[in-house]
């Protein structure tokens, strides 16, 4: 067995080799516990994806009619989006459903983003009658579209981020759903009859996400999807992958247990009153989605009314990723700040008597393998150079050890990659499967890392209270073909 | 023994993208399979529709079931008429397709079981009632739905009052179940119903007259006055009433309902108001558009600017006497979605 450990003989014996083999051993048995937990989500997936995404079938039963069919509004947030904010209304103006609004909250931007949204929109100014059932900064004024009576546009002051602009247009919003967007995703026609179909088969369901997919690689025609792809950049592909994996079988495991704990921002399904009673959007949050599910778990579970929140696979949003180290930086910052900011908030979910898989499976699961995962990988990569340094590394094993922790990970994008064909084959060709295994390969050389890293400084961000900021991040829009077409234009064949 | 622990790794992985490829073979291969079944049996369906079905068919191979089964239960929804169905009817037993999915109906495969279910249903299979019995508390939906649907093609008189008791059911969205019930002969269908309503107890009430306002509005009236005699004080009855109804005698209820301590059972009122009420409801609604919850507010302003009498110029001036902010914003978006916005100028000048 001393083969097997980081710095066998010279530290064998005595107090330090006894510390040496201690902190080895805590390492391993935390990888263990993550593979663990990663494999056994993938398990739960892998045996409940055909019948999540069963849809076909149903087509033989009778159709939910629209009457059935809880009106929605689709809350749009867009803050300096000018470039990216006429194609994503319209194509969510197209989406197949009955009954709904798009309620598009400026948050107070300084680019002309208003402008764009007067210009295609044919928007007027038109009272609503709301309350501020919800906090948000000041209303200035609403808008209606003359072409589109279900096109609301909301001009708010600046402040709160995202969460103060979600809030402002809960307050606006009409019906007892609502869906939040964001402004660089697409929606397929049909994913919100999809994901709405849950709150009819499950009625305590509270909110329900979908998967999000990323844009970059497809072609986006007048706000329509007309074809997928893989990105061109290192960037992209590997978050591609990221995607899968976290949406596949992820959220799909954690779903089943009824322990889902995040739902995007890019696409989420929510009943209205359940957000206003727990006080909607913390404006304060860097992780403003995560925050509002766990404390509808929370709040759910402290009064002991029934619930569940559910993620359905098959409703796909398409959103932008970024494509430079910067914006993705910023990005993957902001999301560690926001789930260590969540969890902390809400530590009290931990064990609590009583709630179930959420806080005894899904709260320390995210503790300890999404939140100090960057800080124990870190303090790994120091532990094995400081022992390389000391000339006590037994280098063998340490290589041994890498090729078993990259085997890990190739493992996990690989079952997404089955997950995916046993799903939704999203991406067409046989190139793509082989791409996107040979970049869970080398996603392991620089850019697992580089993950950390953000992920680390987001860690020591939260640790020493930095001044957050909601910035505009940089935006493709390589995936938009171009369109010198105005609203209700047709694409041209 | 890490090194064998790496290497594991890495072959399972290897593994997983083979197995990916080779799924996404067998997938484009069977979707070509499919679409040589679909042009050969599709022809022969719309065929058996018309009564019109050749003295020979070709051979059906098990692997081509499956396909046969889809394109035959499609074209069997796609065009409704008794002679098309028992068109299908007679194609299905020629090929004797109840006996070789009957099998299915046991499957550990959910697809399979759900094929079976459908297409069993319409072949109005009865040997099949057993397990399509067994399956109509299914937890998964898809398949209780479809055993629903099973049993009423094969023998409604079992099939309704079984869906009636589980009209509530999680995971049967209503407008679901109301076709299903459709599927039952008229007359039986409305005294099953009938009976439910003089039988079931006040909780299941609700969705029963939902059901039966959507299947005859005509029999509707009837069943709300029964049900009004039987539960004098139930609100969610009292509210599902005003919701649907559209019987001028209701309408002192109505009236009656506006100041109710129930904001649901006021807006039901309100409702209500809007399909029976006349001009002299006005100030009723006015009182409501005031000082009511926002829901209320927001449907009393609603029904006030769609009254009968309501013009751009009465509008104007309700604004000014309107009392409340709140009451004055329901109000003027009420105009503005109307399109008398240049009524709102005018009484802004």
């Amino acid at each position: 067995m001393h083969e097997l450990w980081l710095a066998p003989r010279a530290l064998s014996d005595g107090p330090v080799g006894w510390l040496v083999a201690g902190i080895f051993l805590f390492f391993l048995i935390y990888q263990l516990l993550m593979t663990l937990g990663y494999l056994s989500l993938n398990l739960i997936a892998l045996s409940i994806v055909r019948r999540a995404t069963r849809s076909g079938r149903d087509l033989y039963l009778p159709k939910v009619y629209e009457s059935a069919l809880p009106g929605v509004s689709i809350l749009l947030t867009a803050y300096n989006e000018e470039s990216l904010i006429a194609t994503s209304v319209r194509s969510l103006l197209q989406l197949d459903y009955p009954l709904f609004e798009l309620v598009v909250i400026h948050d107070g931007g300084t680019d002309d983003t208003l402008g764009v949204m007067m210009r295609e929109f044919d928007m007027e100014p038109a009272p609503v009658a709301f309350e501020y059932r919800v906090p948000c900064a000041e209303i200035r004024q609403t808008y209606r579209s003359r072409k589109h009576p279900n096109l609301v546009l909301v001009d708010k002051a600046n402040g709160g981020g995202k969460a103060d602009a979600n809030n402002a247009g809960i307050n606006v919003a009409r019906h007892e759903l609502y869906c939040g967007m964001d402004a660089d995703s697409v929606l397929e026609r049909d994913s919100l009859l999809r994901v709405v179909r849950i709150f009819l088969e499950k009625p305590d369901t509270i909110a329900a996400g979908g998967s999000v997919r990323i844009v970059n690689g497809c072609q986006v025609h007048n706000g329509q999807l007309i074809s997928t792809g893989l990105p061109r950049t290192a960037l992209a592909k590997m978050q591609v992958l990221e995607y899968l994996r976290a949406f596949l079988f992820g959220r799909l495991g954690w779903s089943r247990l009824n322990a889902l704990l995040i739902i995007s921002g890019a696409f989420g399904v929510f009943k209205r009153e359940a957000v206003i009673r727990v006080g909607g959007y913390l404006s304060t949050s860097l992780g403003e989605d995560m925050e509002l599910v766990v404390r509808l778990h929370r709040d759910h579970l402290e009064r002991g009314v029934p619930y569940s929140i559910n993620f359905v696979p098959d409703p796909v949003c398409w959103t932008d990723a970024p494509e430079d180290r910067q914006t993705l930086r910023k990005q993957r910052i902001r999301w560690q700040r926001g789930l260590l900011e969540t969890l902390s908030t809400h530590r009290s979910l931990a064990f609590m008597p009583g709630s179930g898989a959420v806080g005894w499976l899904a709260y320390p699961f995210m503790v300890l393998v999404e939140a100090m995962s960057p800080v124990l990988e870190m303090a790994g990569l120091i532990f094995t150079i400081v022992l390389y340094a000391a000339g006590y590394l037994n280098l063998q094993a340490a290589l041994l050890f890498l090729a078993v922790a990259i085997g890990l990970g190739l493992l996990l994008s690989a079952s997404a990659l089955l997950l995916e064909e046993r799903s939704f084959h999203v991406y067409p060709r046989y190139r793509d499967s082989l791409v996107l295994f040979l970049w869970a390969i080398l996603e392991n050389i620089g850019y697992r890392q580089m993950n950390t890293w953000w992920r680390l400084v987001g860690t020591w961000h939260w640790l020493t209270g930095k001044e957050a900021k909601w910035g505009s991040m940089k935006r493709n829009t390589g995936w938009m073909t171009a369109s010198g077409h105005s609203d209700g234009d047709r694409p041209a064949s | 023994m890490v090194a064998a622990i790496a290497a594991t790794l890495f072959l399972c992985s290897l593994l997983c993208l083979l197995s990916s490829l080779m799924m996404r073979w067998l997938r484009l291969r069977r979707e070509a399979r499919n679409l040589a079944v679909e042009s050969q049996w599709r022809p022969i369906c719309f065929s058996a529709m018309v009564g019109d079905v050749p003295d020979t068919l070709p051979d059906l191979p098990a692997a081509d079931i499956w396909a046969f089964v889809e394109i035959w239960i499609d074209s069997a929804e796609r065009i409704r008429g008794a002679d098309a169905q028992q068109g299908l009817l007679n194609l299905g037993a020629r090929l004797g397709l109840a006996a070789r999915l009957k099998p299915w109906l046991t499957s550990r495969t959910t697809d399979n079981r759900l094929l079976a279910l459908l297409a069993l249903g319409l072949l109005r299979d009865k040997s099949a009632l057993s397990v399509v019995r067994a399956s109509l508390d299914d937890d998964y939906p898809l398949i209780s739905l479809a055993a629903a649907k099973a049993l009423m093609e094969i023998d409604p008189v079992e099939g309704l009052p079984e869906l009636l008791r589980r009209l509530d059911r999680p995971g049967w969205p209503q407008g679901r179940v109301r076709q299903l019930l459709a599927l039952a002969p008229r007359d039986l269908l409305m005294q099953t119903v009938q009976l439910a309503i003089e039988e079931f107890d006040a909780s299941a009430i609700p969705s029963l007259l939902r059901t039966l306002h959507a299947l005859s509005s005509q029999h509707f009236d009837a069943a709300a006055r029964l049900t009004r005699l039987r539960f004098p004080h139930d609100e969610r009855i009292l509210e599902t009433l005003l919701d649907l109804t559209s019987n001028p005698a209701e309408l002192a209820l109505a009236r009656q309902s506006c100041r109710h301590g129930n904001p649901q059972v006021r807006r039901a009122a309100l409702t209500a108001l809007s399909r029976l009420g006349d001009a002299t409801d006005d100030e009723l609604i006015r009182e409501r558009l005031e000082q009511d919850t926002w829901h209320n507010q927001q449907l009393a302003a609603r029904v006030l600017i769609s009254s009968v009498g309501m013009t751009a110029a009465k509008a104007a001036a309700t604004i000014s006497s309107l009392r409340s902010e709140q009451a004055r914003l329901h109000w003027l978006e009420a105009i503005h979605r109307k399109g008398w916005a240049a009524a709102e100028a005018g009484a802004h000048a």
